[in-house]
């Protein structure tokens, strides 16, 4: 979510008086709770746990709020990356396969980056590639590739500086690349 | 080798009808007064928790130095200066004033050694 610095500095008053009196949380909530959700909602695909850990994601923000630092960028970055962390919480502690949602468009523009026209069936070659990444690999991916988010807010909401992100990002393309290079062949 | 991901290709995203459903500030606001009112305890807990290491090493050096405190105490004190033991016999010739002599002993015999010359006890010298 792309926002004025005006706005951005004025979400930060609210958290300031959200210190004082927490009720003043609930505008924040209103504000964000619908991304949250669906981000939540993308890996898992359960309404209910969604809904589950996107009280945790506030609750534990509300908790936490003291010791936030405002570092230029919205709000909603700091609960993403709360939201990422409960989501890996979540698996780390359950047997599930982990889901990764992807939107048509998107598929074409992670194949285009890395040079696989020939997608004959394109589920099965994004499941056959996904499949050859780890966690942290993958989810560096939905935020750059299925979500379009901003290098400077990946780098915010997985705790590593935007240079990192980048290198690590065009690390994941090269590897892919390789892969389907190999696979198509 | 069975799948590491479950892909989701188009999957409809929820409708703002159900995420209303599931919207509700007050249920957080309760937890969060839940949370908060059992917390001074569990925060101060926390804030012990990160300080463990220094407090256990603080106890430990403590412990030691209370330790040697109490070994030196039952240790007997060394004379500062050294004296002459209950039993010191001076030999007879020795006067005061001279330098006092000591007694040599080998396997054959002892000798008193001293500033005024050798008496060995044998020969009355």
């Amino acid at each position: 979510m792309h926002q004025t610095e005006d706005a951005i500095k004025e979400e930060q008053q609210i958290m300031e008086r959200a210190k004082e009196n927490p009720e003043v949380f609930g505008f924040l909530y209103e504000k964000y709770y619908r991304a949250i959700f669906v981000f939540i909602d993308r890996r898992t695909a359960d309404r209910q746990t969604a809904d589950d850990l996107t009280s945790q994601v506030f609750l534990k923000a509300m908790l936490n709020l003291p010791k936030y630092q405002f570092k230029g960028l919205p709000f909603s970055a700091w609960l993403y990356r709360i939201a990422a962390n409960q989501v890996n919480e979540f698996y780390r502690n359950s047997n599930r396969r982990r889901v990764v949602s992807i939107g048509e468009e998107h598929l074409d523009r992670l194949f285009s980056e890395i040079s696989a026209t020939g997608k004959t069936e394109s589920s099965d070659l994004v499941s056959y590639l996904l499949n050859q990444l780890d966690q942290a690999e993958v989810t560096l991916l939905e935020l750059r590739f299925f979500e379009d988010r901003p290098f400077k807010e990946i780098a915010f909401i997985l705790d590593i500086t935007e240079n990192n992100a980048k290198v690590k990002t065009y690390r994941i393309i090269e590897k892919l690349r390789k892969i389907a290079k190999n696979e198509l062949s | 080798m069975p799948d590491k991901y479950h892909i989701k290709v188009n999957e409809p995203p929820p409708s703002e009808v159900e995420i209303a459903q599931h919207k509700n500030f007050n249920r957080v606001l309760a937890q969060y007064r839940r949370s908060k009112k059992s917390s001074p305890l569990h925060d101060s807990v926390a804030r012990l928790n990160k300080h463990i290491p220094v407090i256990v090493l603080m106890l430990v050096l403590a412990m030691l130095i209370v330790y040697f405190a109490q070994l030196s105490k039952r240790r007997p004190e060394l004379p500062s200066k050294p004296h002459a033991p209950a039993t010191w016999r001076f030999p007879p010739h020795a006067l005061p004033g001279r330098a006092a002599p000591f007694l040599m002993t080998n396997s054959h015999s002892a000798s008193w050694i001293g500033a005024g010359g050798c008496y060995s006890g044998k020969n009355g010298r």
